[in-house]
């Protein structure tokens, strides 16, 4: 289950209950402005969703207020270790440092294999997305998987090749030719077979 | 009966063929079983109606097991009904202890399909007058009550797990409103008259996020090596599951009963099981850790609801979950009507439809338990190698729903969310079933106040669900608060006698 990472540490989550709150607040508002059957449920739900919202942000000021400031990740060799707060199943906080994560098996034991932050992740997602867009799913996939294996894993070109030039060919096989799916073919129109 | 078994000999063939298709799609992410369903129908079509039907009945009898092994083994859910498999399943596979947890999980699953098969069996004629007495008053208030109930068991924060079943809620009320045709924060794009797709956002919750965090983490998805042999951590889940079986026998009742309620969904089903264990267990504090109880709990009410939900599907012709509605269309297709006189002109069928879905629920998990091993060593190997797969896989699930670029978009944005979500300790998974069941909560809302006008709210069986769930909001700050003057009583009291020293 989702576990509770920070309990008012960090200023994210004050941010984050701002950006809620603002966001159904918005959206309270605009459904006013529509017809009566359109704007009952929303309304209904959507009061009670805002002062929620409005509660768990005056909570988490008033924690940010009170607690001392995030200390922030810490590197560890090769890895990266989490530093935060986690709440007990009866509800006291504890500060755990995170060490559970031994190598896997297998993996070089280098700084090469430390994992890169949440904001560079989502960035290498938001890349295959507009990849797919412009070249179409067969070519962005190898495109993708090749690019992130080689910059990221600093996986051995062999394996970088063979996964690149099967990925097309499975999703070719599994998608097009077994579940009768076209692929999405981009706005260059992609070259290859859908 | 008999006649049903001997129909279902002459299509054995294609009992396993639904089985292995419904499996072998519902591991890959976001494409759950009913997925394989929706899209083979129109060739199951070109069959004998017998073997058709046996067919589509086994795909949706193991539409839920396939979805255990993603679930448990990579945190992503193959569909809204693995989403409670995570909470305890990942875990375990973060211990090493993955093999052991999908075992329990698909032997948890089969038992609670075989209970789900036996109670449509005899079920049946008896259960009509508590399914029509499920109107949509009845139905609104019993998704409140599932909202506020599963909020107390998404983890310590109360707040924080409500506000992000309201958040869901709230997000499944973009595009058109059905009734009047109204635009609701579509912003002019005909792309969002339909709102946000389920799977779309379900991968980008799930899927996406999960793979973030293994990038930033790096290593595998197993923090250690498998800790014992997959054949002993296959034993280790059926033994158990039969240790268990009081909780098994729990949330497949709960499951069940859920299933027969129509459109409550598979997420509401597995929930209100795995509620339902978590507090009458004496681990029940160490739900969502990684207690093989809790995949137990989750997965026993997976299969129980299909055989729930096919009892309105066959017995009034009233859809129980999307993936009956599909078995709706179906049946209609062949040219059986389902509804009262199913039971009268056509008894031969819904024997071999029961038949079908104990049947199927067998092989099902023993076809997956046989798969399993291979697919646990998945999860030892470098998140360099399977990032980019499972990121290339879950944007196809997402793209395959209507073929439309926006949902991959969609998918993109909600890993954004997810991330959040995760990062600042609110739920997921309650994010995830205030989304599938907002829709719900408004349609029954609003047929409720058109059949019966404002009074619906005080029909009675919807005052006592809604005073049980304003008690259940409202009740633990005012215990909290008279725990405490008790205790600073006796306190108090215990320093004026002078046995406490100031």
């Amino acid at each position: 289950m989702d576990e509770p990472q920070r309990v008012g540490r960090h200023p994210g989550g004050l941010l984050f209950a701002c950006c809620l709150t603002g966001l159904l607040l918005g959206m309270v508002l605009s459904a006013a402005g529509f017809n009566a059957d359109a704007r009952t449920v929303p309304l209904v739900i959507g009061v009670p969703a805002l002062l929620v919202a409005s509660l768990q942000t005056s909570r988490e000021f008033r924690a940010f207020s009170r607690e001392p400031r995030w200390q922030g990740h810490r590197r560890g060799i090769g890895r990266i270790r989490p530093l935060g707060t986690r709440v007990t199943p009866e509800g006291s906080s504890i500060t755990e440092i995170d060490d559970r994560w031994p190598e896997a098996a297998g993996s070089p034991a280098s700084v090469a294999t430390a994992g890169v932050p949440s904001a560079a992740g989502l960035l290498w997602v938001a890349g295959l997305v507009a990849l797919v867009g412009v070249f179409g799913i067969l070519v962005a996939a190898p495109m993708f998987t090749a690019a992130y294996m080689r910059s990221v894993g600093r996986e051995r070109w062999i394996a970088v090749v063979a996964l690149s030039a099967g990925t097309p060919v499975v999703l070719h096989l599994l998608f097009t030719w077994l579940l009768d799916v076209e692929l999405y073919r981009g706005m260059v129109g992609g070259w290859m077979p859908s | 009966m008999a006649d049903g078994l001997v129909l279902l000999l002459d299509a054995v063939p294609y009992l396993l063929l639904g089985v292995f298709l419904a499996t072998g799609v519902a591991v890959i992410p976001g494409l759950g079983g009913s997925f394989a369903l929706a899209v083979l129908l129109p060739f199951l079509l070109r069959l004998d109606p017998v073997a058709g039907i046996v067919t589509m009945m086994a795909m949706a009898a193991v539409s839920g097991t396939g979805n255990t092994i993603t679930s448990v083994l990579f945190g992503i859910p193959g569909s809204a009904s693995g989403v409670v498999s995570t909470f305890d399943g990942f875990p375990m596979t973060q211990r090493g202890e993955g093999v052991r947890a999908v075992a329990a999980g698909l032997s948890a699953s089969m038992v609670g399909g075989l209970i789900g098969a036996l109670v449509l069996g005899v079920s049946l004629p008896v259960l009509r007058p508590l399914v029509l007495a499920l109107r949509p008053p009845e139905l609104f208030a019993l998704i409140v009550l599932s909202l506020v109930f599963m909020s107390f068991v998404a983890g310590a924060d109360r707040l924080k797990a409500l506000l992000s079943a309201l958040l869901g809620v709230m997000l499944s009320f973009i595009g058109m409103e059905a009734s009047t045709a109204s635009q609701r924060w579509t912003f002019g794009d005909l792309r969002l008259w339909d709102g946000l797709q389920l799977v779309p956002v379900l991968l980008g919750v799930y899927a996406v996020a999960e793979m973030v965090f293994l990038m930033r983490r790096g290593g595998a998805i197993a923090h250690r090596p498998q800790q014992q042999r997959p054949l002993r951590q296959l034993l280790a889940g059926v033994r158990d599951t039969a240790h268990h079986w009081f909780a098994v026998l729990q949330s497949a009742a709960a499951g069940l009963w859920v299933g027969i309620a129509p459109g409550m969904g598979d997420i509401a089903a597995q929930f209100i099981g795995y509620s339902q264990v978590a507090r009458t267990s004496k681990r029940g504090h160490l739900f969502g850790t990684g207690e093989v109880e809790g995949v137990i709990a989750a997965d026993a009410a997976t299969n129980s609801k299909e055989g729930g939900a096919l009892i309105p599907t066959l017995a009034f012709g009233i859809p129980g979950s999307s993936g009956m509605a599909i078995i709706l269309a179906g049946l209609l297709a062949f040219g059986v009507q389902p509804g009262p006189a199913m039971l009268v002109e056509y008894v031969d069928l819904v024997w071999l439809i029961i038949w079908v879905l104990a049947l199927a629920n067998i092989l099902g998990a023993l076809l997956c338990m046989g798969i399993t091993p291979l697919l646990a060593k998945v999860t030892n190997l470098r998140g360099s190698l399977i990032v980019a797969p499972i990121l290339v896989l879950s944007l196809l699930g997402s793209y395959s729903v209507r073929g439309a670029y926006l949902d991959v978009v969609t998918m993109l944005a909600f890993g954004v969310v997810g991330v959040l979500l995760k990062e600042f300790g609110y739920s997921r998974p309650l994010f995830l079933v205030g989304f599938v069941l907002g829709p719900l909560l408004e349609r029954n809302y609003l047929l409720a106040s058109r059949l019966f006008g404002p009074s619906f709210l005080l029909r009675p069986v919807v005052v006592v669900l809604l005073v049980i769930a304003v008690a259940a909001i409202c009740w633990p700050p005012v215990a909290a608060r008279v725990r405490r003057m008790l205790r600073a009583r006796q306190v108090t009291a215990r320093r004026r006698s002078g046995h406490v020293p100031r």
